[in-house]
């Protein structure tokens, strides 16, 4: 396993780096006193777009998407991934998240759509002038972690497909051009009853009916979203019709969310990582500017702190980049991915915590970036399943975990 | 060492309940966004005489072991209301003990400091309460009463309790007191801390409770999921635990012994810390949202632990305790 990067990532993270320091992080922070994200028609966007830097920039759709490269080639996309994505969210994770690019949405499109649906949903980011955002509808409000558990249905109806359910924490689901709605069409299948469907904006049947309040993370909009006897065309329902009578799990949508999130989570360890890591440099910073008067032994306290912070946050740096490296060579990577975002989320909380203990009594103002970079991070032990749900990832893969389900069942489907 | 409850201290609970259910649990999001609480609620605060507990060796003859779980109650209801509320009556009763005079002004926060002649200024971050006098207490006795020039700040929780940047305008009054009153005193509002902190962590660990067996994922309730009964349970365990090592610390100081003080502080930080924590990780994605009240828990929780000389100075007194 050799993490040696690639020269050709220095260039981009610079431009991260510039990006972050003059926009990312200035508008994070704005955003986060006004109480609401940017709005879609902010000319940060556009600037971005005339950039270059949309997808695959921060690590989604262009970097860990799998690509029809089968030329044996080892590929270091994922890893390119990882760095960008500790970088970004080293200045602001909730600017990242709101950049234009299909988001979630893009593996899915990528994985099971059609040449067809390829053009049309991915497309629109090629060269694009005006921000599009795409977006990922898995979670509802009686189903979280239980994914398995989503009621929303897709019924066929002629050409069209009805969808009717609620959707809950959708990031950009409220300026997406469109979203990748999971939907049952048959809930006694269970997870093989799952397909993903394409939803464009504007559709009748959909609307946008909250805007969440959260804890932080408050650049990057979350959406509950209602689909009402919502038609959708059969020609937007992804791995198409074909399958859709299917009760094969493996064949149906559920797996491929599930793959998603393989991909997908080790760049949130990554950008657990680079908070992480913000939290240390604004700790030092704040130690070096303000505690020269302290105590011997509170300074004594600080550096230990530091140290530690240092330490886990090195050890779970290189627990993302070994799950990015396997993604890179094709080979299997749940376990890793799992470790590497529970771990990283653990790691960065804590080290959040310790930082505001640092800073003592400036800790909890928001003068001082560390009370966000605290609220933020938080949520990263949440979203793409919680530090519980890869937990039982990991067991299941390395002891055989179970659960309560009978012992009689097929061990080879995934029990998230 | 007996912690239950006198009948005199069973009705200030009770009182203290009601007016927890009555003044502080619905409004907690709207004191939030006031930035303190209505004038009805501290009318409310000055009528039910709850203030008094404040007062050392009051007519009532509350026991710390009372004192300390009446807080808590309070505070399991709003703990950021209850410090805005608590606080200046903490504050002017230990200027009083201290023997300042009226016209130093009346101290609405408090610092416990390492020396103050050498404490930095200005404080980023302190529930001011709405005030602009602070009442500093150090290791060695010497105590002042400083007025400030108050600033309000956004901070990361206790919102309520009007936290703002604090910055030095003169000394009302200095002096200097004997250690065994300085240490009494700095005991007493660690106790508070640790009360405070614990009742936001019994909010959040009741309701993770009542929420684990109503949500249903994988084919069951949460609390039928031993990786998530089991977190519950370090968190009922560390909660219990840090209960009952401040009720004993208050029991002790009643009895003259401050020492136990400052480590049932740092077991409430610590409990609190993690109970508040695992409030918002046990609501999954839900307990991000302020549709549940465990994120300003968890944000309380944290703002609050910064408090009170923090955690530095309180290990170094924990410390300073072990002879080897």
């Amino acid at each position: 396993m050799e993490f040696g990067l690639d020269p050709s990532f220095d260039n981009l993270r610079q431009m991260i780096g510039w990006l972050g320091k003059d926009k990312l992080r200035p508008l994070g922070i704005e955003a986060d006193r006004q109480g609401h994200a940017l709005p879609s028609d902010h000319p940060f966007f556009k600037e971005v777009l005339a950039m270059g830097l949309t997808g695959g920039f921060v690590g989604k759709m262009g970097d860990a998407a799998p690509r029809p490269d089968d030329d044996g080639r080892i590929r270091r996309s994922n890893r390119r991934a990882v760095v960008m994505a500790e970088e970004a969210a080293y200045w602001d994770r909730g600017m990242a998240t709101s950049l234009p690019g299909p988001s979630l949405g893009g593996p899915p499109v990528m994985m099971m759509g059609n040449e067809d649906q390829k053009k049309r949903f991915l497309g629109i980011f090629e060269g694009a002038k005006e921000p599009h955002w795409g977006a990922f509808a898995m979670s509802e409000p009686g189903a979280g972690s239980d994914v398995a558990r989503i009621s929303t249905r897709a019924v066929q109806d002629g050409d069209h497909w009805v969808i009717d359910g609620e959707k809950c924490f959708i990031s950009n689901g409220a300026r997406a051009s469109w979203i990748v709605v999971w939907a049952t069409i048959d809930p006694s299948l269970g997870r093989a009853g799952h397909r993903a469907f394409v939803v464009e904006r504007g559709t009748p049947g959909f609307s946008v009916v909250r805007i969440e309040k959260k804890m932080g993370l408050t650049a990057s909009e979350t959406a509950g979203l209602l689909f009402e006897h919502c038609r959708v065309p059969v020609a937007n329902m992804l791995q198409g019709s074909d399958r859709s009578k299917g009760g094969d799990a493996r064949k149906s949508g559920f797996v491929a969310a599930m793959k998603t999130f393989d991909m997908t989570r080790p760049l949130v360890a990554a950008m657990a990582v680079g908070m992480g890591q913000a939290v240390y440099d604004e700790s030092l910073r704040f130690a070096r500017e303000h505690l020269g008067g302290a105590s011997a032994w509170r300074m004594d306290r600080v550096r230990d702190r530091l140290a530690w912070i240092e330490r886990k946050l090195e050890a779970g740096r290189l627990l993302a980049w070994r799950a990015a490296w396997l993604a890179d060579h094709k080979r299997p990577n749940a376990t890793e991915a799992s470790m590497a975002k529970a771990e990283c989320a653990s790691i960065a909380l804590a080290a959040a915590s310790v930082g505001m203990d640092v800073l003592g009594e400036a800790g909890g103002a928001s003068d001082y970036l560390i009370e966000k970079l605290f609220r933020d991070i938080k949520a990263l032990d949440l979203v793409e399943g919680t530090g519980q749900i890869q937990r039982v990832v990991i067991a299941r893969k390395l002891i055989g975990f179970r659960g309560d389900r009978p012992l009689t069942t097929s061990q080879g489907e995934a029990n998230v | 060492m007996d912690f239950s409850l006198s009948e005199v201290e069973e009705m200030l609970l009770e009182s203290a309940a009601a007016f927890a259910e009555r003044a502080l649990a619905p409004a907690e999001r709207k004191h939030e966004k006031l930035g303190g609480p209505e004038d009805s609620v501290l009318a409310a605060w000055q009528e039910c005489g709850l203030a008094m507990l404040a007062e050392p060796g009051d007519d009532l003859e509350v026991s710390g072991p009372g004192r300390v779980a009446v807080l808590s109650k309070l505070a399991s209801a709003d703990g950021a209301t209850t410090l805005a509320l608590w606080l200046p009556a903490l504050a002017q009763a230990c200027a009083r003990q201290l023997g300042a005079g009226e016209a130093a002004g009346q101290p609405t926060a408090m610092l416990l400091e390492r020396d103050i002649d050498t404490m930095d200024w200005p404080r980023p971050c302190l529930p001011l309460c709405g005030g602009d006098h602070l009442l500093v207490l150090d290791r060695a006795g010497g105590w002042g009463i400083a007025k400030v020039s108050a600033e309000p700040v956004l901070a990361i929780g206790l919102r309520s309790s009007r936290p703002s940047r604090a910055t030095f305008v003169e000394w009302a009054e200095r002096g200097r007191v004997d250690l065994e009153l300085a240490s009494r005193l700095r005991a007493e509002a660690r106790l508070s801390s640790a009360a405070l902190l614990l009742g936001i962590a019994r909010a959040s660990c009741d309701y993770v409770a009542a929420y684990l067996p109503e949500r249903v994922a994988f084919g069951k309730p949460l609390s039928q999921h031993q990786g998530l009964a089991f977190l519950y349970a370090e968190m009922a365990m560390a909660l219990a635990g840090a209960e009952l090592l401040l009720a004993k610390a208050a029991w002790d100081l009643d009895a003259g012994r401050t020492r136990l003080s400052v480590a049932a502080w740092l077991e409430a930080r610590e409990a609190a810390l993690m109970v508040t924590d695992r409030g918002v990780q046990l609501l999954g994605g839900h307990g991000y949202m302020d549709d549940h009240p465990v994120e300003k828990w968890m944000r309380d929780a944290r703002g609050l632990a910064l408090l009170f000389g923090g955690e530095d100075e309180a290990r170094f007194e924990a410390a300073a305790g072990v002879s080897i």
